[in-house]
């Protein structure tokens, strides 16, 4: 009955209703869809470097991440990548020789890691031999059969001055610490979303380096692609007890800020809502403020007749939520089929997109929100139009019936 | 035994720094079914005094009762279950919630009581009956006019079965005819239920038809008649 009433009295002046009702609906789309785009980008951000520089799972010699040198090597290699290739949640298994050199042209030069892969696993485990945009990788195609082929990213190659066909010079440090060099061809460009790894990671053949180090065999590191993420526990600790002499990192032991930044979101997500809400819950508040004293007589009218103080409450309080709670559905509804249809459709932002290159996105976002923000956001709601509703039904508390009638002469 | 009993009521206002003694030892009884006008110049007390006998405000000196039952005695929350279930109410305007339809309005006072639906909708369609607003029961206060509302509170004012209805000034805003069909309306009431009417009133007409008038005057009883 008192709903029902408070939800009548909430269109007594429906422009004043339905602006507040408008403000909460666009305020609240608006800030889902900038959330939304914000977790879409460090979604693909996370994604991105997966596929490029992390993979979800490294293996590696235990002090090789620190100190870096040739000999290094992961110790039983080739039973740990048969292992891998068994393991029911690895679907890709790439290992590589890894060194650290600085290639450089006749115009300049600039330091890269410079990966020794197989061609063929390292195209299960990275997204890079498919992100080839001039030439081919790595002997993909025939003719790349030339001596010591190497594939760059176009970032590097753009720095250096060079193209598809040039020669690069890259220098290592050796197995015996000797400087050492040599001479590649490059048979191919690739581009990710991120300008940064493009252009700090050259892609040659596991033989070559091996060949240029003067080492017999081995491998650095062992880099495992998941078929699904949340496995990333399970896979290292099985590999962890069935191999001695190794380290195996997920990406968010390899990239904690990434790991940070998912969490950090969710914060952020948190403030930025709480501050739309705050601006509404002024808006509401003075929405009801003036419905209290605009109606001071009708309410003192029911406190004589025989409605009690808390019943009159009651009905503002209501009041006031079926007005907030009517606009925070309206608002879910919106930006819930908004950032659907985005999701769906992307957004192209690569006006600029050179900027966003550097941070490892790429030009077209596609929003995306956790479902748990919509039951939060409803609480987010409904909290404040608590908060909102309180003020405006102490003023209706504190009216005097004789008083309030009196107004009416 | 008395339905009304005021006994050296008086009411002082100290809202500004001039008091303002709005009432001055009034004592008086309204006896069962009467039918009572409360006149007076404007400012006399009229509306004090029909405001201290309904409980909505407590005399600085003096007494009231109801009934049985002393008016100072209650709490608060006591006095608005007294209004609720003892006193009808008329107001010269405002009596009724807009957004609820006359049917509704009469109703209101009936679920505040906790009656059941049944209940409710009998009593709501006979009162509707009693003051002539049956075929108009579902529109709203805005779609009626003046002395319809009036008699739609009028309706709304008995559907408590409260032994008195107070009224201040119910027909202030009527023309000649439609005030003197709210009065018909009254006095059928009173005479079919036995509610006491008390109401207060300027207009002559109006005055007549009361078979009681006590005259208020600077916040004094100045006279009391009955013409029966
Ligand atoms: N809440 C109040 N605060 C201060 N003074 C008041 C208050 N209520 C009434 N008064 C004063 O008390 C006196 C009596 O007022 P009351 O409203 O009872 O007169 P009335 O006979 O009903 O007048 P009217 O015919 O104009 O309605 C007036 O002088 C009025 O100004
Ligand atoms: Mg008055």
């Amino acid at each position: 009955m008192l709903l029902e009433l408070a939800w009548k009295n909430m269109w007594r002046n429906p422009t004043r209703s339905l602006v507040i009702i408008a403000a909460t609906t666009v305020g609240l789309t608006g800030g889902v869809v900038a959330a939304a785009l914000m977790y879409g980008m460090a979604d693909q951000m996370i994604t991105s470097a997966i596929e490029t520089r992390l993979s979800h799972l490294q293996i590696h010699h235990p002090d090789f991440l620190v100190e870096h040198t040739v000999d290094l090597v992961i110790p039983q290699a080739d039973s740990i990548v048969t292992y891998a290739d068994n393991m029911p949640e690895v679907i890709g298994v790439s290992p590589r020789v890894v060194v650290r050199g600085m290639a450089s042209s006749a115009k300049t030069a600039g330091g890269i890691n410079l990966l020794g892969v197989e061609p063929s696993r390292e195209s299960t485990a990275s997204s890079v031999p498919s992100s080839i945009v001039k030439g081919g990788f790595l002997g993909t195609r025939r003719r790349d059969h030339v001596r010591d082929p190497i594939v760059i990213g176009t970032e590097l190659a753009e720095k250096l001055e060079l193209q598809t066909g040039s020669k690069l010079v890259v220098t290592f440090q050796d197995a015996g610490g000797q400087i050492t060099g040599a001479a590649f061809t490059i048979t191919g460009l690739y581009e990710t979303v991120s300008s940064r790894f493009d252009e700090t990671h050259a892609y040659v053949r596991a033989a070559t380096v091996r060949r240029l180090l003067g080492l017999s065999g081995g491998y650095h590191e062992i880099a495992l692609r998941l078929s699904d993420a949340s496995d990333v526990k399970l896979v290292e600790e099985k590999l962890q007890s069935r191999f001695r002499g190794i380290v195996a990192d997920s990406w968010k032991d390899m990239a904690p800020d990434l790991r940070y930044m998912s969490e950090m979101m969710n914060s952020m997500l948190f403030i930025f809502l709480a501050v739309i809400l705050a601006a509404l819950a002024f808006g509401i508040v003075n929405t009801m403020l003036m419905a209290v004293l605009e109606r001071t007589r009708e309410l003192g009218m029911l406190l004589a007749v025989g409605m009690h103080r808390r019943l009159v409450f009651m009905m503002i309080l209501l009041e006031t939520l079926a007005l907030s709670i009517t606009g925070g559905i309206l608002g879910m509804v919106c930006s819930g089929a908004l950032v659907a249809l985005l999701d769906n459709i992307g957004i192209d932002l690569s006006l600029f997109s050179k900027g966003l290159r550097v941070f490892g996105i790429s030009e077209v976002i596609y929003p995306s929100v956790p479902v748990e923000l919509y039951p939060m956001l409803m609480a987010l709601v409904v909290v404040t139009a608590l908060l909102s509703a309180i003020y405006p039904s102490i003023k209706a508390l504190r009216l005097r019936p004789a008083a309030a009638l009196r107004t009416a002469a | 035994m008395s339905v009304v009993e005021t006994k050296g009521v008086s009411k002082t206002y100290h809202e500004s720094t001039v008091p303002v003694h709005a009432l001055t030892d009034v004592s008086m009884k309204l006896d069962e079914k009467e039918f009572a006008a409360l006149v007076g110049p404007s400012g006399s007390g009229k509306s004090t005094m029909l405001n201290m006998i309904g409980g909505l405000d407590a005399p600085t000196k003096g007494s009231v009762s109801v009934g049985t039952r002393d008016l100072a005695a209650l709490s608060v929350p006591q006095l608005v279950e007294f209004r609720l279930h003892n006193i009808g109410f008329v107001f010269q305007a405002f009596n009724l919630i807009p957004v609820l339809t006359a049917r509704e309005n009469v109703e209101f006072i009936m679920l505040l009581q906790k009656q059941k639906k049944r209940e409710r909708h009998e009593r709501a369609e006979e009162l509707l009956q009693a003051v002539g607003i049956a075929d108009r029961a579902d529109h709203r206060p805005s779609q009626l006019s003046g002395g319809e509302q009036q008699r739609v509170a009028v309706a709304r004012a008995l559907a408590s079965r409260p032994t008195l209805v107070l009224a201040d000034e119910p027909t202030a805003n009527l023309d000649s005819h439609a005030a003197e069909n709210l009065l018909d309306i009254m006095a059928r009431l009173n005479e079919e239920y036995g509610t006491v009417f008390l109401f207060s009133t300027h207009d002559e007409r109006v005055i007549r038809r009361a078979r009681r008038v006590i005259t208020l005057h600077d916040g004094r009883i100045a006279s009391d008649e009955r013409h029966d």
